[in-house]
């Protein structure tokens, strides 16, 4: 029974996570160089003190994984932290949807309303 | 403009973790996010299933299976973050090994303590157990009986423990794996301040000035927190990070003052910044004068080793270990004069500015300090003097029970606080910090139990290094252990822990999810309905409480613990449990099973199930006929309510992010002891320590003793233990998960690269790590995230391939009972 450690992997997942970074602020620059040279992951926004949120797409969460790693050990970054993920199969987040679906038309709306809103 | 459910999922998780961060999302991604019915998927909340920190997970659930988590928002824990294990929490339910099925030894049908493992069916496997206890109950009495728990319980499943050992089988043996990891801080705080628990919370992240980590690498431990100490250091650049260890390693990173100290001169280094206070005329006279006591603790009291060991024969004071003399301030401070920063530089090896820089920390009246520790301190020889050497800084200066100031210690469970400590798991206590051998406790437990007077014994009940010891000395002989790992956990395996287990005399039962070390050693394992597969409820390191619903089935035949533990209750009438002359005092008693009497008691079953909340499955509920979790709780809050444990009625919990206790008048106590704050502080107190009669806390005065086994020409290494950020504990969940398992698979051994050179090692090189007492093989890290001095190696315990507590030695705090993890001597050589 020792080391029987069964992994269950999903073979056609897809994986979606956001990261919070917490990089030194006068290392910025070089912060920003490295991450851009890693595959999958944007960058979506940040602030002047060293703060980012990224977005990492990968085919298996093992690169996700790796992606983060990766980031961790930049010179500089002091956490890189997970906030949310999403697994589904490729040949739904593949699916066109339709614009009306969407919220459109307000120009800065407040998402923590948003995801207050769609997560109780 | 062409989208795919892919941009819209990215924007999602984006703006979740931009408003988690505070900052705005560009408009374009904002007009992406959908409402979540677009992926038909149920959003419930419950804690994280693993540390002590509390972090509330949004958990998403679709077709019966969780699908997804989220940190959540509301949360005023995490605040919308997940560490890497959170993260992944959904994925360990769903290992292909779950354990479904009861199983039992047994060769040609029937049970055999050397057969193989074969599937039962529950009465058959709780046929077998009560046959044995029942037989054991008879022959050897209840002292015989003993049980191991934890801090992994819901609040529920240990209050149901607790009821089942101390008032059903009248066995005090029952003990949580939170004696690995609290005890010390327990002690502490029932030494200090005569009442469990921070007085302090995680609002003080934002107010302080200082952090200094005695003993704790949050970094990789409770990473959610260090997040926000991350945040407090980096948008206020006066804030300073003193980090303390025996090692260099992840928080180091954050520090402005890193300081490595020699192993065990931490004693020393807490006694020199007590003086420096006193010497400097940096008291605060004012608060001494009006809400402190100072004792002196005896010293000389041993290791908490077997009574035949040379070291317990030769300590003075190893039987009155917890006692104490009064003493004035100008002793106390005669006692610490010979602790200069000079002498701790000498011993500790940190040099004399960066004590004297931490020093000052403690001493400007304008910088609010916050002290956070955990294993580094409470996993020692001597943690409860460590932890009441901490108070005694804190206690010296004012800074305490306000907002910044705070003496914080940590917890490694997510319910060490909740269950082990507040419903009173351990083998010397009962619920809201009543102790077994005080006549008063025991009545008024008797009395909420509806239970006879004398039922409950007085006798403290074995620890968890003694049920070991007990096993293999064959006087306990019928075990169970529920929600952990014991034998991969517990030190000195191969000498005090294997060898109780496979005593042929013993019957050993471990509840688990999961097969692992333990279950692999015991006679019968049950499976387990884990985290939301059931109803529960965590208190975290702030005394916040939190509930969550069951949100889906355990697979196959896996039943939650509380459900074993009630469900074994019935296979006993009372005749079976109580002595004759109890029921001879009490006829109302015969001729009724234990469940009944524990159970069925008025109380515990008096809320129906049309209060079950009927969007939610129960299926404890549904299998006893009443709302289970919710009498129990009610019954158990009665301990605490109006005497400073306040909890508040079961119903709100489901609609909060969790309480701190006190809850006085729907109310949560952020900070105790401070008027204006807690209301048990009488008007015009100002600060009230009301633990103590007197409403005054205890300065300590405790000397520096030598660690119990120190490196010498043979054993040469320092060898220190502890956990990773990708595992949790044993690792049997997250070694479940495939990104967490691949992230680090095995444990290394972490080594200074002057110590492998000159043992003609390699970085990547095949080893031995050998104690007196066992040895493992791992192999060498020199360049890794823990980058230990000449003289000290660090291994990781989360890997059953590597179980380094073959090597550790069973020493422990004498008054805690609570082993030292961190010291021993090992060698290493090329294997």
């Amino acid at each position: 029974m020792r080391n029987a450690v069964a992994l269950n992997t999903g073979k056609d997942e897809e994986h979606i996570v956001s990261v919070i970074l917490h990089g030194r602020p006068e290392h910025r620059l070089a912060i920003e160089l490295a991450m851009d040279t890693l595959a999958g992951v944007e960058r979506v926004v940040q602030d002047e003190l060293g703060k980012y949120v990224l977005v990492i797409g990968a085919p298996t969460a093992r690169q996700v994984m790796q992606q983060i790693e990766a980031l961790q050990t930049i010179e500089g970054v002091l956490s890189a932290t997970l906030v949310a993920h999403h697994t589904e199969a490729s040949e739904y987040l593949n699916q066109e949807i339709e614009m009306s679906s969407l919220i459109l038309g307000k120009a800065d709306p407040d998402p923590a309303q948003i995801i207050a809103r769609s997560t109780l | 403009m062409k989208l795919t459910r892919r941009d819209v999922i990215k924007a999602q998780a984006a703006a979740v973790a931009a408003s988690v961060a505070g900052l705005s999302m560009p408009v374009q991604a904002t007009n992406l996010i959908t409402s979540s019915a677009e992926n038909q998927i149920q959003w419930d909340k419950a804690p994280c299933r693993f540390c002590g920190t509390g972090c509330s997970v949004s958990v998403g659930t679709k077709a019966g299976k969780v699908v997804a988590t989220h940190g959540d928002q509301l949360s005023p824990v995490n605040r919308g973050l997940n560490c890497i294990k959170g993260y992944f929490l959904a994925k360990i339910i769903y290992g292909r090994d779950r354990l479904t099925q009861p199983l039992l030894r047994k060769t040609n049908g029937v049970y055999d303590k050397n057969g193989e493992f074969t599937p039962v069916s529950w009465d058959e496997a709780f046929d077998a157990m009560a046959e044995k206890w029942k037989a054991t109950l008879k022959t050897k009495g209840p002292e015989a009986i003993g049980m191991f728990g934890s801090g992994q319980w819901t609040v529920w499943e240990g209050y149901a423990a607790v009821k089942l050992m101390k008032a059903g089988f009248r066995s005090n043996n029952l003990d949580p794996n939170a004696r690995h990891c609290m005890a010390s801080a327990v002690a502490g705080f029932m030494r200090t301040f005569g009442i469990d628990e921070p007085m302090g919370c995680y609002d003080d992240f934002e107010h302080a000035d200082a952090f200094v980590l005695w003993g704790s690498n949050m970094a990789e431990m409770h990473p959610i927190l260090w997040t926000r100490i991350t945040d407090r250091r980096l948008s206020h650049p006066h804030v300073k990070v003193v980090v303390m260890s025996t090692y260099q390693h992840r928080s180091f990173d954050l520090a402005d003052i890193p300081m490595v100290f020699k192993s065990q001169t931490d004693l020393i280094i807490a006694n020199a910044l007590a003086n420096y206070l006193i010497e400097n005329d940096r008291v605060n006279k004012d608060f001494v004068a009006k809400h402190v006591n100072f004792r002196k603790g005896t010293d000389d009291i041993g290791y908490g080793l077997r009574p035949e060991h040379p070291l317990e024969q030769q300590a003075k004071n190893a039987a009155t270990a917890n006692d104490s003399e009064s003493i004035d301030f100008k002793a106390y401070a005669a006692f610490v004069k010979p602790y200069t920063l000079a002498y701790a530089a000498k011993e500790s090896g940190v040099s004399e500015p960066a004590l004297r820089a931490l020093a000052d920390i403690y001493a400007d009246p304008k910088t609010k300090v916050m002290s956070l520790w955990t294993m580094g301190v409470n996993q020692h020889t001597r943690g409860v003097w460590m932890n009441n050497m901490i108070y005694n800084l804190h206690l010296l200066t004012g800074k305490i029970s306000a907002p910044g100031n705070s003496p914080f210690s940590l917890t490694g469970q997510p319910s060490a606080c909740g269950t082990a400590r507040e419903v009173g798991t351990f083998a010397h206590r009962l619920p809201a910090d009543l102790v077994v051998t005080n006549p008063a406790h025991r009545l008024r437990a008797e009395k909420i139990w509806r239970l006879p007077e004398g039922t409950v014994p007085s006798k403290v009940g074995a620890h968890a290094a003694l049920q070991n010891r007990h096993l293999k000395d064959s006087k306990i002989n019928c075990y169970w252990v529920q929600v952990n790992n014991n034998m991969q956990a517990a030190a000195n395996m191969m000498e005090e822990t294997y060898p109780g287990y496979r005593n042929p005399e013993n019957f050993i039962v471990v509840s688990d999810a999961y097969p692992t070390v333990t279950c692999e050693a015991a006679d019968l394992i049950l499976p387990t309905a884990m985290w939301v597969e059931k109803e529960g409820a965590y208190g975290n390191a702030e005394r916040r409480t939190q509930f969550w619903h069951q949100l889906t089935q355990a697979p196959g035949e896996a039943r939650s613990d509380l459900w074993q533990l009630m469900e074994f209750a019935k296979r006993f009438t009372m005749e079976d449990v109580w002595p004759a002359e109890l029921l001879a005092a009490n006829p109302d008693y015969k001729d009724r099973s234990m469940f009944d009497v524990l159970f069925r008691n008025g109380t515990v079953d008096r809320f129906g199930l049309d209060e079950v909340d009927k969007k939610y499955a129960n299926d404890e509920a549904d299998a006893f006929g009443f709302y289970v979790q919710k009498g129990l709780f009610e019954e158990y809050a009665e301990f605490g309510r109006g005497h400073g444990h306040d909890l508040a009625p079961f119903d709100r919990y489901h609609e909060e992010r969790g309480l701190r206790w006190p809850v006085v008048a729907g109310k949560e106590t952020q900070w105790r002891f401070r008027e204006g704050y807690d209301p048990y502080v009488e008007p015009g107190r100002g600060v009230q320590f009301y633990g103590k009669s007197d409403g005054r806390a205890i300065i300590f005065a405790l000397p520096y003793e030598p660690p119990a086994e120190s490196p010498d020409a043979e054993y040469d290494l320092w060898l220190s233990t502890g956990r990773v950020l990708e595992h949790w504990h044993s690792g049997s969940m997250t070694q479940r998960v495939p990104e967490l398992y691949n992230a680090l698979p095995d444990a290394l051994c972490y080594m200074h690269p002057d110590d492998a050179r000159s043992r003609g090692l390699r970085r990547g090189d095949e080893i031995r790590v050998a104690s007196r007492r066992g040895e493992i093989r791992t192999r060498v890290e020199t360049r890794g995230r823990n980058k230990p001095p000449v003289g000290l190696i660090f291994v990781p315990w989360f890997d059953a391939s590597q179980l380094i507590n073959k090597c550790t030695l069973d020493a422990m705090d004498p008054i805690s009972k609570q082993t030292d993890y961190k010291k021993c001597a090992v060698k290493v050589a090329k294997v």
